[in-house]
C-alpha cells in the first residue's frame, strides 16, 4: 500500500511539473490526492479552515500559498500522513517554480520592450545626426592606431566623392588634398599622433571626381591610460562659404575702386 | 519546436514556434483573457495565412470583440472572419445544442457533415477552436460533454483537422478539469504544449465513464 501511494505521488509530481499554471496545478493536485487517499474530502483553502480536521500549510521558506484541508485524519497512518506532507511540500515548490517563471517572463517582456524603445530612439537619433551632417556637409573620421585603420562616415565619403565600399587609408586621404596643401596636412596629422596635438585647419581637397573643394578639418587624439590610441575628428565642406566670402571680398574691392574713381565716401 | 502528434503532414500551430501534425485534439487550459486570446488569435491567424478553413465558437467574447483583435494582429486577413471561405464562426447554441439539448451523437453527425462539406472542392485543412465556458450553463445534456470530447479522439485522427478546446481553469471545477485532461491527448498550459500524461484512450475512458457512447463514429 505504501509503495503504491509512493508511486502515485511520484507520478503526480512528474505530471504536475509540466503544467505552467498555478490554478491548474492546484486543481489537478487536489483531485489526484482525493483519488489516491479516498474518503478524506481534500480541498484547497486560502486560509486555514477551522471546520477541517487537519490543515496542511502549502508553503516554501518565503511564501505561504494556501492550505490543504481535509477530514478523517485518524484513517491515515503516520507513514501515509508523512507521504502526504511530502507531496504538499512538492506542490509548494511547483507553485513557486511557476511563479518564478511568470516573474522571469514578465521581466523578459519588460526588458524586450525597453530594448525595443531604446533601439528605436537610437535609430531615430542616428538618422537625425545623419540628416544634420548632410545638411551641414560635416563628416566624421577616425584613425585607429592599433589596427592602423581609418574609418569614415557616409558624409565624409560624400565630401571625397568616393563610394562607400572603398576602404580608405591615411596616406590616400592626405593624397586627395591639393598638392600645395599636402605637406601641411601631413604635418598636422603627424603632430597629433606623436605629440597629441589637436588641429583645426582649412585646406583645398581634390575629390575623386576631380572637383576642387575647400574643407575645414578638425582633429583630436584619443588617449587611453596615457597612451595615444587614435585620432578622431570632423571634416566640413566649406567650398560654398569660401566662394561667398571671395565674392563678398570682390564686391567690396569693386565698391572700393568705384568710390576711389568717383571720389565719394560712404557712412553707416 | 516540433511535437510529433501523428504521421500526418506538419502544420505551424501559430502558438510560439510550435509545429505538430494534423489529426490532433488539444485542450487549451488558460487563466486569463490574454492567455486565451494568444491561443485563439495565433492559431486561427496562422491557419488563415496558410489557407486553412477556420471554425471558431466564441463564448466569453462576442464575435465583434474577436474580430477587432484578430484584424489588429493580422491586418492582411482583413474581413476574412466574415467570409465563409475562410471562417465559420458559430455561437455555442448553433454549434453545440441547436435543438436545445447537447448530444454527443448529434455532434458527431454535425461535425462529420461539416467536414464532408469542407472537402467537397478537394482536401482542405480545418482548424477548430471553441471556448467551452458555455458548458457551465445548465444546458440539457451537458453532462455528456466529456463523452463528446472522448469521441473526438475517434473523429479527428487521420483527418486534416486540428481542434483546440479552450477551458478556463478558474471557471471549471477540478473534477471537470481532470476529465478534460483525460480526454485530450495534448495540452496547452502557460503557452507550453505537451503530451498530456493524464490522457486515457477513448475506448477505456468511455467504457468506464459513458459506456452508452462507446461506438466509434464511422
Amino acid at each position: 500500500m505504501k509503495n503504491h501511494i509512493h508511486h502515485e505521488l511520484f507520478l503526480l509530481s512528474t505530471n504536475l511539473s509540466q503544467f505552467k499554471s498555478k490554478t491548474l496545478i492546484i486543481k489537478v493536485f487536489v483531485e489526484s490526492i482525493n483519488s489516491i487517499f479516498p474518503g478524506h474530502q481534500f480541498c484547497w483553502k486560502k486560509e486555514s479552515d477551522k471546520n477541517a480536521e487537519e490543515n496542511i500549510k502549502v508553503c516554501t521558506r518565503s511564501k505561504t500559498y494556501g492550505y490543504l484541508s481535509f477530514i478523517e485524519k485518524s484513517n491515515l497512518t503516520n507513514e501515509t500522513f508523512s507521504l502526504l506532507q511530502n507531496a504538499v511540500q512538492l506542490l509548494a515548490v511547483l507553485i513557486e517554480n511557476v511563479e518564478q517563471e511568470e516573474l522571469l517572463n514578465d521581466q523578459k517582456e519588460h526588458l524586450d520592450i525597453l530594448v525595443e524603445e531604446k533601439t528605436r530612439d537610437l535609430i531615430k537619433s542616428q538618422q537625425q545626426v545623419k540628416e544634420t551632417s548632410k545638411m551641414a556637409k560635416v563628416g566624421g573620421w577616425q584613425i585607429d592606431l592599433h589596427g592602423n585603420t581609418l574609418s569614415w562616415t557616409s558624409e565624409t565619403y560624400r565630401i571625397y566623392e568616393l563610394s562607400e565600399d572603398k576602404i580608405p587609408n591615411v596616406a590616400d586621404a592626405i593624397n586627395y588634398y591639393h598638392p600645395d596643401d599636402q605637406e601641411i596636412v601631413s604635418e598636422y596629422v603627424r603632430q597629433a599622433i606623436e605629440n597629441g596635438t589637436s588641429f583645426d585647419f582649412q585646406a583645398r581637397l581634390i575629390s575623386a571626381k576631380n572637383n576642387l573643394k575647400w574643407v575645414r578639418a578638425y582633429g583630436k587624439v584619443n588617449i587611453v591610460n596615457g597612451e595615444t590610441t587614435g585620432v578622431h575628428g570632423m571634416i566640413q565642406d566649406i567650398t560654398e562659404r569660401i566662394a561667398r566670402e571671395k565674392k563678398l571680398q570682390k564686391s567690396l574691392h569693386e565698391l572700393n575702386q568705384a568710390q576711389k574713381v568717383a571720389k565719394v565716401g560712404s557712412w553707416f | 519546436m516540433h511535437i510529433k502528434t501523428s504521421n500526418q503532414p506538419k502544420l505551424k500551430l501559430g502558438i510560439g514556434d510550435y509545429t505538430c501534425n494534423w489529426g490532433v485534439h488539444i485542450c487549451g487550459l488558460y487563466e486569463t483573457e490574454e492567455e486565451r486570446d494568444e491561443i485563439i488569435i495565433g492559431f486561427l491567424g496562422e491557419g488563415d495565412l496558410s489557407g486553412d478553413l477556420q471554425l471558431y465558437c466564441p463564448v466569453e467574447q462576442t464575435p465583434e470583440m474577436f474580430k477587432e483583435k484578430y484584424y489588429k494582429a493580422f491586418p492582411q486577413c482583413d474581413c476574412h472572419a466574415d467570409m465563409p471561405e475562410h471562417f465559420s464562426i458559430s455561437n455555442a447554441k448553433e454549434l453545440y445544442y441547436p435543438n436545445g439539448t447537447f448530444s454527443p451523437i448529434d455532434m458527431d453527425k454535425g461535425l462529420n457533415d461539416f467536414f464532408i462539406e469542407s472537402q467537397k472542392n478537394g482536401e482542405r485543412n480545418v482548424r477548430g477552436t471553441a471556448e467551452m465556458a458555455w458548458a457551465l450553463e445548465a444546458i440539457p445534456g451537458v453532462e455528456h460533454l466529456m463523452a463528446y470530447e472522448a469521441r473526438l479522439n475517434y473523429f479527428i485522427p487521420g483527418k486534416p483537422w486540428i481542434s483546440i478546446c479552450l477551458y478556463n481553469v478558474n471557471k471549471f471545477s477540478g473534477t471537470i478539469i481532470m476529465n478534460v485532461l483525460k480526454t485530450h491527448p495534448y495540452c496547452i498550459s502557460g503557452g507550453i504544449i505537451t503530451q498530456n500524461p493524464y490522457y486515457i484512450h477513448p475506448d477505456k475512458w468511455l467504457i468506464e465513464n459513458a459506456p452508452q457512447f462507446m461506438n466509434p463514429v464511422s
